[in-house]
């Protein structure tokens, strides 16, 4: 269970520092019928990420950092992208590009092991937290993201703002609703194939699709009276199927519970249902602020989800709420660049609750009156 | 663990033979302005119909009996503002002009009500006009500790509740005033039975004394993490935030509903203001969306999915009601006194669902950005 010593000794260093702040995130794909696909997720972290969304335009001129701030891989984006970004960065966070290409970053602390930058390997290497816009500015589909990260390497840059290496996993998945799980182990990029579309934190991917098979048991369905020695036992109420379900924030119960409530789905006639669908999972693991506390650093900070995301890679609409506006919002990747005129623009995330009052909106014609009385 | 068979056999065939799955989590929060806010999730088998009923205070109203005669009469003293079902003048959730409120719990297998007999016809209400009987009558909670001695509820179908001719609804009651002071009422064994319920904390079957000992089992769960575990020459490490809680119950049956909105709730950190409240309310509750699919419910006819219908957060220091449904997770709020003031005098609905689409686009809204690509 205890992973090896990270051969990184200064990545270690980095991922373990009792500043890290806790970070957790839960990610689903839902298939609409018709072949929409949509992929959601959470954004956990116990301090204020500052996002918005930020649109990068195809041809722009972006490149790689490296650990003592020197210029790594350059490429200029074929792409238009967008998506959540942190502390005002054009980084692409959680997004989507105009091919229907979607990628998540996820926090993988203890787990992710970089690579050290060398004369060989400089000029293919960007930090952990530009690999977003690297694959949504060069790529189409999961297929060409396979092929393609043998080239490049993560190497241990700080993250601005942060002043740390952010230990990170990936989350990709195309518009055919194919999900691949990239993992820095080693040094090198790991690609697992994602048939369930989910994806939460530490430990790796292999160890939690493992663990599902201690929950076969499982089902969404009641469960019949039986019957011990003319005793009858019979369920107390509906979802005794689900009882053993884990409901702890941890990753792997969380991964547990997504793929339960993922595939327990119906599908959706729509990719806009699948979206608003995806979003009442997603409620699922909008962590009560105070239910998870980090107390790493002497500090006690209450980890909370920040915000949900939705990608919907058929329409190409990026979705949003935040902790502080509950209300979905959405931006249509067309509209948005045609209104960015080729430049890198933001959209503001909302963290002010609108709240409609209703208190004289009577039904017309007033049908109370025929109520029973 | 199991009741004995009751003795109101009528209600329990009703109650057994047909009922969908229903399935409600309440929570309790306190402001640190001082504000009680309650909010709960429901959740049903089939479209409730629910919209909000703005009933002001002088109206008369009597209980309904089994065969459809009538038996307890009164005048509401107070304003109520809450859901109704199935265009009843039927409170399910709601709160009145003293700050009072009450929630309707499914309660199934364990709902046992009176008789009806010549003697206490008279005092008799139906379950489902228990909500509005509460609000409109009492201020606080000790007022209805003593007001439910007076009145039996008995086995009264409620109209349209899964057929035209309906079923009697088998419910329990979560009451608390603008104090923040909580009572369950239970009917059990024909009488209603007061439990206080200091968690504020509400969920269904079995009964609430049941819930309060089982929370026991739960005792060594934390929302602090857990750090390294020293075990010989070998370190174990937590794998994330939030080992604290492992063991926590993931799955939507009623006893572990409440065992994590025991924990949720209490872990809140305090809000500054009653909306602050309502706001972290809403996002507690989101723990109890039930996801579509996830609770499929095989009782009756084709197996159908178990969603929540709607979420509502009562505010009883400024006396509003919040909510938001399943087709539109934005939350909307009636105001009691000026929905009240509004209806000049009458009861009048406002609809909980609309047409427009719960969605913002905000394409366009695009500014410059502070820091240009790197």
């Amino acid at each position: 269970m205890i992973r090896k010593t990270a051969i990184y000794a200064l990545i270690a260093a980095f991922a373990l520092a009792p500043t890290a702040p806790a970070f957790a995130c839960t990610n689903i794909v839902l298939k609409a019928k018709h072949g929409a696909v949509v992929r959601a997720r959470t954004n956990e972290f116990a301090i204020p990420a500052e996002s918005n969304v930020v649109l990068i335009p195809q041809g722009t001129e972006l490149s790689g950092t490296l650990p003592d701030g020197g210029k790594g891989i350059g490429f200029t984006s074929r792409y238009n992208m967008a998506g959540a970004n942190a502390y005002g960065q054009a980084v692409i966070v959680d997004g989507m590009n105009d091919q229907g290409l979607t990628f998540g970053m996820l926090l993988f602390p203890d787990f992710a092991e970089y690579a050290e930058v060398t004369p060989d390997n400089a000029r293919r290497a960007m930090a952990p937290y530009e690999f977003g816009n690297w694959v949504l500015g060069n790529f189409t589909t999961v297929e060409e993201v396979k092929k393609a990260v043998a080239d490049v390497v993560l190497v241990p840059t700080t993250t601005p703002v942060l002043n740390e290496v952010l230990p990170l996993h990936y989350a990709v998945t195309d518009r055919s609703g194919k999900s691949i799980v990239i993992e820095p182990v080693g040094g090198k990029l790991k690609v697992y194939d994602n048939p369930l579309g989910v994806m939460t934190n530490a430990p790796g991917f292999d160890w939690h699709m493992t663990n599902l098979r201690n929950y076969v048991n499982l089902s969404v369905n009641a469960v019949p009276p039986i019957e011990i020695d003319g005793v009858k036992l019979s369920q107390l109420g509906q979802g005794q199927g689900m009882h053993g379900l884990p409901g702890d924030f941890t990753p792997p119960s969380r991964f547990i519970r997504a793929v339960v409530f993922a595939h327990a789905e119906y599908p959706a006639d729509t990719a806009e249902e699948a979206v608003l669908s995806g979003f009442h999972i997603m409620n699922q693991f909008d962590i009560p602020y105070g239910s998870v506390r980090d107390t790493s650093g002497g500090k006690t900070q209450a980890e909370y989800t920040q915000w949900t995301t939705a990608s919907d890679l058929k329409n190409l609409r990026f979705y949003f709420r935040s902790y502080g506006n509950q209300n979905i919002h959405m931006i249509d990747l067309a509209k948005a660049f045609a209104a960015a005129k080729g430049e890198v623009r933001t959209v503001k995330m909302s963290t002010e609750q609108p709240i409609e009052d209703l208190s004289t909106k009577f039904m017309s014609g007033n049908q109370a009156g025929s109520a029973r009385q | 663990m199991f009741r004995k068979v009751s003795v109101a056999t009528l209600s329990a065939a009703l109650i057994f033979a047909t009922t969908p799955g229903f399935a409600c989590t309440g929570i309790s929060l306190k402001a640190e302005d001082g504000a009680a806010i309650r909010a709960r999730t429901l959740e049903f088998g089939f479209p409730m119909q629910s919209n909000v009923l703005v009933v002001p205070a002088g109206k008369e109203f009597s209980g309904t009996l089994p065969d459809g005669g009538k038996g307890l009469t009164y005048t509401s003293k107070y304003a109520v503002v809450g859901a109704n079902a199935l265009g009843l003048t039927a409170i399910l959730d709601g709160l009145n002009d003293q700050g009072l409120s009450v929630g309707l719990f499914y309660f199934p297998g364990y709902a046992s009500y009176t008789p009806v007999t010549a003697e206490n016809a008279k005092r008799a209400i139906a379950p489902h006009e228990f909500g509005l009987w509460v609000l409109a009558n009492f201020a606080t909670v000790d007022e209805v500790r003593e007001g439910v001695k007076d009145i039996v509820v008995v086995p009264t179908p409620a109209p349209g509740l899964g057929s035209p001719q309906g079923m009697v609804a088998g419910a329990h009651f979560f009451i608390q005033d603008k104090t923040g002071k909580s009572i369950a009422v239970e009917p059990v064994d024909g009488t209603l039975k007061v439990h206080d319920a200091p968690l504020g904390v509400m969920t269904n079957a079995p009964s609430y004394d049941w819930h309060m000992t089982n929370l026991a089992n739960y005792i060594n769960l934390s929302p602090k993490d857990i750090g390294e575990e020293k075990l010989g020459n070998t370190t174990v490490s937590a794998f994330g935030s939030g080992a604290g809680m492992l063991g926590l119950p993931g799955d939507f049956t009623p006893p572990s509903r409440f065992v994590r909105a025991v924990m949720f709730s209490q872990a809140a950190t305090p809000n500054k203001t009653a909306e602050d409240a309502v706001l972290s309310a809403f996002h507690i509750l989101n723990q109890f969306d039930i996801p579509k699919g996830s609770v499929v419910n095989a009782a009756v006819g084709e197996p159908t999915p178990e969603i929540t219908e709607w979420t509502s957060a009562n505010d009883l220091k400024n006396l509003r009601w919040y909510f938001r449904t399943f087709e539109d997770q934005s939350i909307r709020m009636v105001d009691l006194k000026e929905a009240v003031a509004a209806a000049k005098g009458e009861i009048v609905t406002i609809p909980m669902e609309q047409t427009k689409r719960p969605i913002s686009n905000v394409s366009a809204d695009v500014t410059r950005s502070n820091h240009a690509a790197n």
